[in-house]
């Protein structure tokens, strides 16, 4: 499967960087303009797991498709006619890690592969692009981490309205939120509520079918594989392709879905990208040991009192959606600071962050949602899951990473995976 | 374990089978007959109470999740086993409910402080693991112990280690126990375990990494199957003990220290980062050198930065050197790689180091040091980077003012505002990123001062930073800036005038529009001119200064066009509405676009006429801006379906449709779903799936609730949805309306009416209901007869509506007789016109020409007309032009009625009076009417729900839960007892004693395990009770059981005791205090009654939650006999105690 041509022109590309001096390394200032794509050093990208979240990745734009992987033959089959010439399928991702012509990596499979994959491909000398939730376990996210680390990598997670797009009910981007909040004129600890008010929709329902009835493995899908590290369980469609995030083993529901793309960005606002809450707090119906189900509130409390609440059920209607000892903020971006709007137009603008990924492979700086703050909004998830889970509040350090006299708890944030894969 | 003990176990475990079997099969007939008597007595009692157990799951929330888990530990093991013997293989039956309970249970014990009950239940789970036979129901086990077991539970799990078909979940489990004793097994395991399962334990045993194991797993490295191999290399890597040394080292040199399929040099890494972690200091730095040194081809590089990283993290500054060096390699990454691991090494003579290299290196290797530098934030660069601000090469410029800023922050301003100076192409862009974080308002002085002294190449720069701070106060800088020779210059001024305006400079604004040329400058100029006026709130007076302008000056006038819709105003809107009938050519176009982008919905009119009689030119663009005025506008849900029909009547294409559609998603009401539905069979499929998506959005609960649109219409329309919804996320919708539809109330809900078609189901009208209960059924027949013989003469069906074009007064009745209900209906009428909506046969709700005045019809539809007590006529006027369509909503629960008119309440729960008969209340029951008055009449859309008193007041919620309601509303049937001191009042049940009157109202039936919800309302000093359990006669507290209704906070209950206080089983159990509302306000309280278990939620909280035998079998708290607390069933009731007290939405639910 390996090209000699595409192999060289790998390597073509590294060793450009040595002979026009001072040019190859485009400062991040010049690659901003619109539509900036120097032709020679188009990056290339190579797709693991092409079903109804992968195809999307074929448009993210900067790069150039060689390979796709998926253990379903129906989905590699159907991606490659789309793709169509000069790009190749493989059933295995391994072997696709191991095609030196390959810069960037994108992982959109089932959250459970996420881990796995991201090491073995940052391992594999890969620029990593992960679908969100980052990690479907908070230990998998610590080892993404060390991997990236170790092999120099540059890594980025997919959601972006941390630096882009309307944050959902507010009816604006997160940008001028940021700007009021580190102006402190909402004064401190904050409270954000996400509720259906903002946004917050039924995708948070997403719940497992029970008892489901064991069926023949279709002939074009290796289950095995699909099931990977997760317990082996009998196949039935309910499982699999675009439906397996009502089930534990592989994500956690709506808010594995969605949770990370709402609370990224509150992360991000309240300046707790290095952090996470000391207590988590739940509200929901009694959990199935494999279907996922609903619930209703998920409370998160930081150390300084600053909290985030996940209202499931919109019982705040008209909740303030930020809100301050001194001010609050409510839908569509009202407040009742007057003049709030015109204030923040009159406020120096964040830290500029690096929002196009291949700018970030190319300068080597870090992306603006990455493995580190996306660890931690991935962390924000799975201590929801598990609290929804396990029933109960949860105490944790987040320092050291671990929760505070709850054994069982712990035992989530590492789970044991299915022989032969490992962390 | 010895052979002769396991076989031992073995043969105890086969008695135990065939024993549990037994009792299995006895449970299953106990199941079928639940009444027999076949089954001993005590073993019928646990299994009720499994049953009852398992009737409680899933849990409703996690306190009561933890309540039935306490109740199934209170069966101990013998009980526990019950629900174990459930568990299922996957497709052999529904084992749902038990598993939901043992997980429960798993995780109650799992967390800390449950010492006790976890060793129960490990030992529940233990035997339950060993006596099922099924592997995947033994896996279930397995998956829960590996959560919440200890140290007890490691021999029955290790028992699996070599059972090929459950040996993985067994290593999981042991993994996931975490203990010593585990990790003891796995060991003693790893030499016994055959080859499938030796893998498994092998990987299991890499997490505990125990060293002693080490020279077997060197062994199984070896081997000759690479997936063991792998395995074993990252076990002894965990391990990282330094035996492995030269193994592992030669096992990466076998690969030429790269990737291969055992992962040796993922292991060697990971090997060496442990080695040194144990303190093998020495070893490590020398594999990590070695590590570096062998790693820096094309094809193992990465490996090199992993060596790297670990000489940093193991021997920080010592490491330095190396990281120095890989600044010479040609590949950025691994550069960036070295960077990066720099970082862990902050201080002073590091960063001295770094300044130096990057002093040596070329221009691009520095400007990444610089850069690095930046971020470390040490002063003591500062210097180094200050002086590379002026380096030759524009890479380490940029560089350096990049980390200048982030050393200095605020304080770098001047240097960046130089930087702009100086800069030249990119640099200007990048000091425009730099400079956006560093300046709000209070910099901006700085910055104009600054712009006064710029070159005209850095001017831009600084007029848009004082455009994004909207400084207002540079408004004439900026404006002097418009006329600038630099086009970039006057160009930016022109973009950031918006920006800086305000209201005073209208003025000076129109007159720069007047002069100003450029297309993109007439746009800023207009921008600035709508935020200008945006500070004037009368529409009036905001647009006078543009109506000026446009009178006074011909050449203005299509630059002042552009700007009316933003301005609004009645005049605007006839200006612009003018010009486009009457004038031609550019300021014609001019006009209509000013019309498409207009506001606020009165624009709606204008735009309709050009839809439906302007030219083709201009339908489609009139279309779509209509229906985006409709849907953005603040009109109620009715208005806007009325508007946005009669747009789609002039749709000629799919996608105008579409448009439509798409504005109903927010219209959530009944009507709108209907209409809706008409096009789930368009003959485009994009046309059908657009009404589906708009279908399932009206009809389904928003999110978190259960309160969507139900009844056999919506379930149909909705089957309709689920084949034709197409589109992003479909898959999403169609689960969601599926499980809607499996969710919703089985209720029948609103039902048409009218068909469309023909006016089955309406009748003629025969004299009136008096008249007609007095006559035998053969002379009402007979007269039916020729009414009906009369209705085609008045009466037609054409194009879905009903008509009357005939003259006088013969109304058209349903066949059907209606008591309690809710109707939309849609009516129309034209010049002078007058008719109405008869409910139970009576008249009337009014329909009539606003315009006649002579007869007080100015007063609006929808009065009660013939009241004469109570209110006749409507709230407001809500009517539509005469011509127009209307929507009525009229519910009609008992005497009272509520209409809606065109989504406008205009009566409120009024009682409508007995026209026929004024002596009489209105009839329970009659025919719905549509009233002819002698002029042309139309309606449509006729649905009508029945309201039964069972569902009165429930939520779909509540009936999907089985609630029924006891109170109606309306009167007081269904309950017996004291009727003359409890009474209804506008729906809500009061108790007003007359001359101290105490007295109990009941229920009817009798109710034994129910929950009881009711909403109260108490007055000062307020005393009641709510009887469970009562017989009718006796003081209900005693015979029966009383939970307390009382004001707490009056003073006269000050000295109560804690048993007294509202909520408590009056004598029995205290409740918490502190959850009533205050006096006045509505409380919301639920009695949930199971067996001895009694629990009582106030206003959410739970105030009471006690076990009656429990607290009373050492006698009560009041000292008293309470024979009630040994009553299974009774009345449920109010108790009254002498003061007033209100209660509504009563409703129960048998358990």
């Amino acid at each position: 499967m390996q090209d000699k041509t595409s192999l060289s022109r790998r390597k073509f590309l590294k060793n450009t960087a040595v002979s026009v001096v001072g040019l190859t390394i485009i400062p991040r200032y010049v690659l901003g303009g619109p539509g900036y794509t120097p032709p020679s050093d188009q990056l290339t990208k190579g797709i693991i797991g092409v079903g109804g979240m992968g195809r999307g990745h074929f448009k993210y734009e900067g790069t150039r498709l060689l390979a796709v992987c998926d253990v379903d033959q129906k989905h590699l089959d159907s991606a490659l006619q789309l793709a169509g010439p000069g790009v190749d399928g493989y059933h295995d991702f391994r072997e696709l890690l191991a095609r030196p012509d390959i810069d960037i990596v994108h992982i959109p499979t089932p959250p459970h592969w996420h881990g796995l994959i991201s090491i073995a491909a940052a391992e594999a000398g890969k620029d990593i692009w992960c679908e969100k939730p980052m990690t479907r376990t908070i230990g998998e996210g610590i080892k993404v981490i060390e991997a990236v680390k170790r092999h120099g990598r540059m890594f980025r997670l997919n959601t972006w309205f941390r630096f882009k797009d309307t944050f959902y009910g507010l009816g604006t981007d997160v940008k001028p939120l940021k700007k009021v909040i580190d102006s402190g004129i909402l004064g401190w600890p904050l409270k954000v509520t996400v509720s259906g008010v903002t946004g917050y929709n039924w995708k948070f329902y997403w719940s497992g079918k029970k008892n489901l009835k064991p069926m023949p493995v279709p002939e074009n899908l290796d289950y095995d594989f699909w099931l990977g590290p997760a317990p082996y369980k009998p196949y039935n469609p309910a499982r699999v392709h675009a439906v397996f995030r009502g089930y534990w083993d592989y994500d956690g529901g709506g808010l594995g879905d969605m949770g990370q793309h709402y609370l990224d960005p509150v992360q991000y606002m309240l300046n707790k990208d290095d952090t996470s809450p000391t207590l988590v707090e739940v509200d929901a119906p009694q959990q199935h040991p494999d279907a996922v189900g609903s619930w209703r509130r998920i409370t998160y409390t930081y150390a300084d009192g600053c909290q985030i609440i996940l209202d499931g059920e919109n019982r705040d209607k008209d909740a303030a959606y930020i809100e301050g000892p001194n001010g609050k903020i409510y839908r569509g971006f009202r407040s009742n600071i007057p003049n709030l709007q015109s204030f923040i137009k009159t406020l120096p603008d964040p830290e500029p962050q690096i929002t196009t990924f291949t700018e970030s492979v190319k300068t080597r700086k870090k992306f603006a949602l990455n493995e580190e703050n996306g660890h931690r909004s991935a962390t924000l998830v799975n201590l929801g899951v598990i609290a929804v889970r396990l029933g109960r509040t949860l105490h944790y350090d987040p320092v050291k990473q671990e929760f505070i006299n709850d054994e069982e708890a712990n035992r989530m944030i590492w789970q044991p995976m299915r022989g032969p894969w490992s962390l | 374990m010895d052979h002769g003990a396991f076989d031992e176990t073995k043969r105890l475990k086969n008695l135990e089978d065939t024993v549990m079997k037994r009792i299995v099969t006895i449970f299953l007939l106990g199941m079928l007959l639940v009444s027999s008597s076949l089954t001993a007595q005590d073993v019928r009692l646990l299994q009720t109470k499994v049953a009852d157990i398992l009737n409680q799951v899933p849990a409703h929330d996690l306190k009561q999740r933890d309540r039935v888990v306490e109740e199934m530990l209170a069966l101990g093991e013998s009980g526990l086993m019950e629900f174990t013997k459930m568990v299922v293989p996957p497709g052999t039956g529904d084992d749902t409910r038990v598993r939901y309970a043992l997980n429960g249970l798993a995780l109650y014990v799992g967390r800390e402080g449950k010492d006790r009950e976890r060793q129960l239940v490990s030992g529940v789970f233990i035997k339950a693991l060993d006596q099922a036979t099924d592997p995947l129901v033994k896996s279930f086990y397995l998956y829960h112990l590996k959560f919440f077991g200890h140290e007890e539970v490691v021999p029955a799990i290790a028992a699996y280690l070599n059972d090929p078909k459950l040996c993985d979940y067994a290593a999981q489990a042991l993994v996931g126990l975490n203990n010593h004793a585990a990790q003891h097994a796995l060991k003693t395991a790893l030499a016994e375990v055959d080859a499938p399962c030796k893998l498994k334990v092998v990987k299991a045993l890499g997490v505990y990494a125990p060293p002693c194991a080490e020279a077997e797993i060197r062994k199984l490295a070896a081997s000759d199957d690479p997936q063991m191999r792998k395995i074993a290399l990252w076990t002894l890597a965990k391990i990282g003990s330094p035996e492995s040394a030269e193994f592992m080292i030669r096992t990466a040199r076998d690969v030429k220290f790269t990737t291969d399929p055992s992962g040796a040099m993922r292991s060697l890494v990971s090997y060496t980062d442990h080695l040194a972690a144990n303190g093998e200091i020495n070893r490590a730095r020398r594999i990590a050198y070695m590590i570096v040194k062998e790693c820096t081809r094309e094809d193992n590089y990465t490996y090199g930065l992993s060596g790297m990283s670990l000489l940093a993290d193991h021997f920080g500054y010592e490491a330095l050197h190396v990281l120095l060096k890989a600044m010479d390699d040609p590949r950025p990454d691994y550069r960036a790689g070295a960077l990066r691991y720099a970082r862990q090494i902050n201080d002073i003579a590091a960063i001295r180091q770094w300044m130096k290299k990057a002093k040596e290196s070329d221009p691009r290797v520095a400007a990444e040091i610089i850069d690095f530098l930046g971020e470390m934030q040490n002063p003591v660069a500062i210097p180094y980077i200050k002086a590379s601000l002026k380096d030759q090469n524009p890479v380490v410029r940029s560089a350096a003012m990049d980390a200048y800023v982030k050393l200095l922050g605020k304080k770098a301003l001047s240097s960046v505002l130089d930087f702009l100076k100086q800069g030249q192409g990119a640099e200007i862009v990048h000091a425009e990123q730099l400079l956006l974080p560093l300046c709000g308002l209070k910099e901006v002085p700085a910055i104009a001062t600054a712009l006064d002294q710029m070159p005209d190449q850095g001017k831009p720069v600084l007029i848009g930073i004082i455009a994004a701070r909207r400084a207002t106060g540079q408004f004439n800088r900026i404006l002097a800036l418009t006329s600038n020779e630099d086009p970039e210059v006057s160009n930016a001024a022109f973009k950031a005038l918006p920006a800086v305006s305000s209201r005073e400079k209208l003025d000076q604004l129109i007159q720069l529009l007047d002069q100003t040329g450029e297309e993109s400058h007439i746009a800023a100029v207009q921008q600035a001119l709508i935020q200008a006026a945006s500070g004037i709130k009368s529409p009036g007076e905001r647009s006078a200064p543009f109506l000026k302008a446009y009178n006074e000056n011909k050449k203005i006038r299509p630059k002042i066009l552009g700007v009316l819709p933003r301005i609004g105003g009645t005049q605007s809107l006839n200006l612009v509405g003018d010009v486009f009938n009457h004038q031609r050519r550019a300021l014609k176009e001019q006009a209509f676009k000013a019309l498409t982008q207009w506001k606020d919905p009165a624009a709606a009119t204008q735009l309709y006429n050009i839809v439906s009689k302007g030219s083709k030119k201009y339908k489609k663009e009139a279309f779509a801006a209509y229906v985006r005025l409709i849907q953005k506008a603040s009109i109620t849900p009715e208005q806007k379906l009325l508007r946005l029909r009669k747009i789609m009547l002039k749709a000629d294409d799919p996608g105008m449709k579409e448009q439509v559609l798409k504005a109903l998603e927010p219209v959530k009401i009944f009507p709108a779903l209907v209409y809706v539905a008409h096009f789930l069979d368009d003959a485009n499929p994009e046309v059908q799936s657009s009404a589906a998506w708009t279908a399932s959005k009206i009809a389904l609960p928003p999110s978190g609730t259960r309160n969507g649109m139900y009844g056999s219409l919506v379930r149909k329309i909705l089957n309709k949805c689920i084949p034709v919804i197409s589109g992003r996320d479909s898959q999403y919708a169609k689960e969601n309306i599926r499980n809607w539809l499996h969710a919703m109330p089985e209720a029948e809900g609103f039902v048409s009416m009218f068909n469309g078609k023909d006016l089955s189901g309406w009748q003629g009208l025969v004299k009136n209901p008096i008249a007609r209960a007095k006559m035998t059924p053969e002379e009402l027949a007979r007269q039916q007869k020729e009414a009906d013989a009369l209705v085609p003469e008045n009466w037609s069906v054409a194009n879905g509506e009903i008509r009357f074009t005939g003259k006088g007064y013969k109304n058209l009745c349903s066949v059907k007789k209606y008591g309690d209900f809710e109707l939309w209906v849609d009516w129309r009428i034209t010049k002078g016109g007058d008719s109405g909506i008869y409910l139970r046969g009576t008249p009337q709700v009014q329909i009539w020409d606003t315009s006649r005045i002579e007869v007080g019809a100015q007063v609006g539809s929808g009065g009660l007309y013939n009241n004469q007590k109570h209110p006749s006529k409507p709230a407001k006027v809500a009517d539509n032009q005469v011509g127009e369509w209307n929507t009525f909503f009229i519910r009609m629960i008992g005497d009272r009625v509520t209409v809606e008119l065109n989504g406008e309440r205009v009566v409120d729960n009024v009682i409508l009076e007995n026209y026929w008969d004024r002596t009489l209340p209105i009839f329970p029951s009659g025919p719905i009417e549509l009233q002819a008055h002698g002029t042309n009449l139309a309606f449509r859309d006729i649905y009508v729900k029945e309201i039964h008193s069972e569902t009165y007041n429930l939520t779909p919620e509540e009936q999907a839960d089985g609630f029924v309601a006891l109170f109606n509303g309306k009167n007081l049937d269904g309950w017996v007892g004291n009727k003359t001191d409890y009474s209804v009042k506008d729906g809500v049940i009061v108790i007003e004693p007359k001359g101290g009157g105490h007295g109990n109202l009941y229920t009817e039936k009798e109710y034994g395990n129910f929950a009881f919800r009711f909403e109260f309302q108490l007055t000062p000093g307020a005393n009641n009770g709510i009887g469970i359990r009562a017989p009718l006669k006796g003081d209900a507290a005693y015979v029966g059981m009383e939970i307390q209704v009382l004001d707490n906070t009056a003073p006269i209950y000050a000295h109560l005791q804690p048993y007294q206080y509202h909520g408590s089983v009056y004598g029995v159990i205290p409740a918490r205090r502190g959850f009533l509302k205050p006096v006045g306000e509505w409380n919301e309280e639920e009695i949930f009654v199971r067996g001895n278990h009694v629990k009582v939620t106030l206003n959410g909280t739970v105030i009471v939650d006690g076990d009656i035998h429990e607290a009373s079998k050492n006698g009560t708290m009041d000292h008293n006999q309470h024979p009630g607390l040994k009553r299974t069933t009774g009345h449920i009731g109010f108790l009254g105690h002498g003061s007033v007290v209100r209660f509504r939405n009563i409703r129960v639910r048998v358990l």
